[in-house]
């Protein structure tokens, strides 16, 4: 079956033609325990991509670093842009290759930069990527970070135009169709916060703030994109986790970006006419999707509320453990709930199979007559 | 601002930074991005919620990402975070 075949344009419901459908969502900065940290996410959604015909997931799942695994039926949509697909305001146009333009920060120092400018080199060389000349922001992007009150990690960034004038200009004159931007976090090596994230605990102080970069970037030009952040490399820890040491390996975390970047769904309106200049007659919308996979305590996002009006099973996950307190319960979303990702796994090939899960269960109760 | 609007509000903004000296007024019309957390009441539904969210952040700028990171069910009322844009960018 080709993954990325439609049947229709626009479906009202998913049919049992249509490719099997599953959205995996791990919200970044929560302090999910699995996906909270360097792309620990990652093999869930191998495993998941076994099962479904489609796997939409975005980059907080899919981003190790220097590590990365391309997966020729899944779709790598930044958040923002996920969030408008859930609501069904934006179908996703699956594409072969991506040019993709590179974002620096005027804040990256030249010697940073240049391993930055090397990484996106070698991508080409390498793996034979797309990659546009490079644009330097015209001022450094001043990325701020915050830790609310919730224990999520946010942050804002003091030069928003400046990153959006570098994007234009990428997309203007190199006809960029995907953005990866590299800004320069603050380096704080000796923060608790990042001495708990290197030991796998606690929330990624980086991670709010790199969304808000890309979804800023995402939602004035409806183009895929994702960040990278650059550090001063930290000194060896033996202590390091095993879930956080993909990005103690070498000195840029953009390989990962690229290659998701070089292959991520362009966005098509629900109107039906292309953002992008391409064809949307073989999109994806939201009402296609059959299952989503969330953390429990993690429902309170604007996607999840949205797929929770459509037909899609939404399979909620009690172990993967997240600083939010934002339940299915409380918000009155249904959900089947398990405890653990091996379990999910489990729904959701018995529900591609068309299986009732009561018939998996030794104590199947008997039919009653109708009240 | 609404007797149903938040309870709470609090806010921090990077806006008013100077800019370099030549700057030009088309230069100077910058975004600026704003975090903010704020109280909304339970709707409905969750696609009410979802809307009421929105709507609500959209009295401080243009909503960026937000998330309801706890709910009260005793108050009806959900907690939310969320980064909104402030200006106009113009190409």
């Amino acid at each position: 079956m080709n993954p990325f075949a439609s049947s229709s344009l626009h479906p009202s419901t998913p049919s049992t033609t249509d490719p099997y459908t599953v959205v995996f969502i791990v919200p970044t900065g929560i302090g999910a325990a699995i996906g909270g940290y360097a792309g620990d996410a990652l093999p869930v959604a191998r495993a998941i991509a076994q099962i479904a015909d489609r796997l939409i997931t975005h980059p907080n799942v899919m981003n190790g670093a220097q590590l990365y695994w391309p997966m020729p039926n899944s779709l790598y949509v930044e958040g923002y842009g996920l969030d408008q697909f859930a609501a069904g305001h934006w179908g996703l146009q699956p594409v072969r290759q991506n040019r993709v333009g590179l974002v620096l920060d005027q804040g990256i120092e030249p010697d940073l930069r240049l391993r930055h400018v090397q990484a996106a080199d070698a991508a080409r060389a390498t793996l034979g990527l797309q990659i546009t000349d490079y644009m330097v922001t015209d001022q450094p992007l001043g990325v701020e970070l915050r830790t609310a009150a919730s224990g999520a990690t946010w942050g804002t960034i003091q030069n928003p135009g400046s990153l959006l004038r570098a994007v234009d200009r990428l997309m203007t004159t190199a006809r960029a169709e995907a953005i990866a931007v590299v800004a320069r976090f603050p380096d704080d090596a000796g923060s608790d916060a990042l001495q708990d994230y290197r030991h796998g605990q606690g929330v990624d102080p980086l991670a709010g703030a790199e969304a808000v970069i890309s979804h800023l970037v995402v939602r004035t030009f409806h183009i895929p994109c994702a960040h990278a952040p650059a550090l001063s490399p930290l000194p060896p820890d033996p202590e390091v986790s095993p879930r956080s040491a993909a990005e103690e390996l070498g000195y840029t975390f953009l390989p990962c970006v690229l290659v998701g970047l070089s292959r991520a769904p362009q966005f098509v309106t629900s109107q039906h006419a292309s953002l992008t200049g391409r064809s949307p007659t073989s999109a994806i919308w939201a009402n296609q999707v059959n299952a989503v996979v969330i953390p429990e305590t993690a429902c309170g996002g604007s996607a999840l509320l949205s797929f929770s009006q459509s037909q899609a099973e939404i399979i909620a996950v009690g172990n993967n453990t997240t600083a939010m307190k934002a339940s299915p319960d409380q918000l009155m979303i249904p959900v089947r709930r398990v405890q653990s990702y091996i379990e999910a796994l489990g729904v959701l090939v018995s529900h591609k199979a068309g299986i009732h899960l009561a018939a998996l269960d030794p104590h199947l109760s008997h039919l009653k007559p109708l009240a | 601002m609404t007797k149903d609007a938040m309870n709470r509000v609090d806010i921090s903004t990077n806006q008013g930074h100077p800019g370099p000296p030549d700057w030009t007024l088309a230069d100077a019309e910058t975004v600026s991005t704003l975090f903010l957390s704020l109280t909304v009441p339970l709707q409905r539904s969750p696609k009410d919620l979802r809307d009421r969210v929105e709507s609500m952040l959209r009295s401080h700028g243009e909503p960026l990402r937000w998330a309801i990171t706890s709910v009260d069910t005793a108050q009806q009322t959900v907690q939310v975070e969320a980064v909104v844009t402030q200006g106009r960018w113009t190409s």
